[in-house]
């Protein structure tokens, strides 16, 4: 079964899915920025749009790829879900170190918590910040529920498990994230996405060693601009696991982690000639309300209008296609 | 016009006596939210400050200013209500960040331009979307002192020069260095505060002289913390005594200020009400009596030290 945040669906309800989108994106402190201008309605209103038109294209489910940290909330995912009646997935782990909070940034810091005993009075426990602290709040979001503002936990569950680096290295901070969603995944047995394809050999390290199955990874942002590796990509698909080429419609080049569409469409293509269509998977990272970033122009629909055509034309075929979108999501999602 | 910003808004100098001048209501990294660990019943954390803030009042204290700046547990809600509850009771809150890791991830790709407007806003408009203004900069450097926070400290000098308000900054290792940016910015020595010199480890009685000469003033605000494994830079009020004792025989007194750096509510990797703020005038002050320190110099360190830094002469721009 796959957590959504209307409650528990089997892999085949899914559809066309979408893995790597998002409804908003910020980063953590936003709300003290005078000059964000959030009006909820009014994302509301322009998400239940974007969403009923990636529906009318054929589209089915988009995992929301935020994260804990970046702009997710469970209670308007929820409501955006069921107005535009498409699957939305929400994510919980950290996104890199450059996106983390400073609380979560000093790897061993310790904590006295007091607890009661009854013989002696009062006495503590020192908890510290390690893999298994992060491993419990990321669990409790799959299984209890996401934490929303307000220190609150809300009734939504998260359904995919993310993790991330910096650019230039895994940090030591990155690494306890990283271990941390591996094992709330495994408990879950639910899917780890990553992010950040510069380091996704050491990610996909540690998710192996933490004991995540190949058929559960998705190697994200394989279209970086900065990091375009056809033998990498390959490389991850013999081992089983999914390559996500998720930036779609990122096209302005002026950008350096931008390509043109053409140019991924070539890569899609190239993979798939060379037997890989059962471990591609594809988005366009599209965002609804973007507030610490510029506004992508693109939209979820995107992928099914534009991109597909595109593939087409490449002389993919439809149960080529359908295979990206719809089994390659449904098996990594759901697990077999 | 002259004038101090409080959270129920701007009051006369004068009407700002015994002031407790770097305290914490509320205090935590950004990010400690979305741990339910620190997750902690508003109603008794708000009992807390109130009876910390109330047990001040009650010894003497009329004003508690609160240091936390941007991004690290500020709570305008709580303020403004504590200020309402408590009588003749002026909280002051800060804008500023207080270091590398209390700058969230929001307010990490921003320029110095942008933090400087946002300073300026916060002292002349009011606080993220509220209203409520800021009545200091509150900033502080970690022992590395990184790019961000250099933009941070030139962006609060030239918001202090710009608005008035003064700059209350930390960080032992650097304070020279901090110092010289927000010296090079233009800002007066007479609108900086230079905190935790009382810090175990880092004191350094010519090193406060020479500080103090430049005009600036010398924040010994670590009182009634203790030197414990978990707090490395507490250490024993008698001597923080002999510092300042020190540096009145050296005619220093209008450059010395007292506070105590409480938190009522730790939000992340400390602990709450380790001591309070009411240890300033309870223990402290006596202290002070006791070795020899007459009613004329109290009142200096006590009110008219914290009211020059607080106090706003408006300006034009």
């Amino acid at each position: 079964m796959v957590m959504t945040v209307k409650g528990e669906m089997r892999p085949e309800e899914l559809g066309w899915a979408a893995l790597f989108e998002h409804i908003l994106f910020a980063f953590p402190g936003w709300e003290n920025d005078p000059w964000v201008d959030f009006n909820r309605a009014q994302v509301t209103e322009s998400a239940v749009a974007s969403l009923r038109e990636f529906k009318n294209a054929g589209g089915g489910t988009i995992v929301d790829f935020n994260g804990t940290l970046l702009g997710r909330d469970a209670e308007l995912l929820a409501n955006i879900s069921s107005l535009a009646d498409v699957n939305i997935i929400a994510t919980t782990g950290f996104s890199g170190q450059d996106f983390t909070p400073g609380h979560f940034l000093f790897p061993g810091a310790t904590r006295r918590r007091d607890i009661l005993d009854q013989q002696a009075g009062i006495t503590y426990e020192v908890q510290r910040l390690d893999a298994d602290y992060l491993a419990k709040i990321f669990y409790e979001e799959l299984t209890l529920g996401m934490v929303g503002p307000g220190m609150m936990r809300t009734s939504f569950k998260a359904g995919v498990v993310k993790t991330g680096a910096n650019w230039d290295r895994v940090t030591e901070a990155d690494e306890i994230a990283i271990r941390g969603a591996a094992r709330a995944a495994k408990k879950a047995g639910v899917a780890v996405l990553t992010t950040g394809i510069s380091q996704a050999q050491r990610q996909w390290e540690i998710l192996l060693e933490e004991g995540i199955k190949p058929d559960r990874i998705v190697i994200g942002r394989c279209d970086d601009g900065r990091a375009i590796d056809l033998e990498r990509d390959k490389e991850f698909a013999r081992k089983g696991a999914f390559v996500s080429y998720n930036h779609i419609g990122w096209e302005d080049t002026s950008l350096p982690y931008c390509i043109p569409d053409e140019r991924r469409a070539e890569l899609v293509k190239t993979m798939i000639k060379n037997g890989f269509a059962e471990n591609i998977i594809l988005s366009c990272d599209a965002v609804c309300c973007a507030i610490s970033i510029p506004q992508p122009k693109h939209s979820y629909s995107h992928l099914l209008k534009s991109f597909v055509p595109r593939l087409k034309k490449l002389r993919i075929k439809d149960s080529v296609i359908d295979t990206i979108l719809r089994e390659n999501p449904k098996r990594v999602l759901g697990g077999k | 016009m002259a004038y101090i910003n409080t959270v129920l808004g701007p009051v006369h100098p004068d009407e700002i006596s015994v002031t407790a001048i770097h305290e914490h209501l509320m205090s935590g990294l950004p990010g400690w939210e979305y741990d339910p660990d620190f997750w902690f019943d508003m109603g008794t954390a708000f009992e807390d400050c109130y009876n910390a803030v109330m047990d001040f009042k009650l010894l003497g204290g009329q004003t508690y200013v609160e240091c936390s700046g941007i991004s690290s547990a500020r709570d305008l809600d709580i303020y403004v209500k504590l200020a309402s509850s408590i009588r003749d009771m002026h909280i002051i809150a800060s804008t500023g960040f207080l270091g590398d890791s209390n700058i969230a991830p929001h307010f990490r790709r921003k320029d110095a331009a942008y933090f400087e407007e946002l300073f300026v806003r916060e002292i002349t408009h009011g606080m993220g979307k509220t209203g409520v203004k800021a009545g200091v900069i509150s900033i502080g450097a970690s022992e590395n002192f990184t790019g961000l926070e250099e933009m941070v400290y030139r962006a609060a000098a030239r918001a202090a020069t710009r608005t008035g308000a003064a700059v209350i900054t930390q960080g032992v290792q650097t304070i020279f260095k901090q110092l010289q940016i927000l010296n090079d910015e233009g800002l007066d020595s007479s609108r900086i505060v230079i905190s935790h010199l009382d810090s175990n480890g880092f004191t350094n009685l010519e090193r406060d002289k020479q500080i103090a000469r430049t005009g600036a003033y010398i924040a010994y605000d670590r009182i009634g913390t203790q030197n414990t494994p978990r707090n490395i830079f507490g250490m024993p009020d008698e001597d923080r005594l002999k510092l300042i004792l020190n540096l009145l025989d050296a005619g220093l007194q209008d450059h010395i200020l007292l506070s105590t750096s409480s938190q009522c509510q730790s939000l992340g990797w400390g602990e709450s009400n380790v001591h309070s703020v009411s240890h300033l005038l309870r223990y402290f002050l006596p202290r002070l009596r006791k070795a020899g320190v007459d009613e004329a110099t109290i009142n200096t360190l006590l009110v008219e030290n914290p009211r020059n830094v607080l106090t706003i002469q408006q300006r034009l721009t």
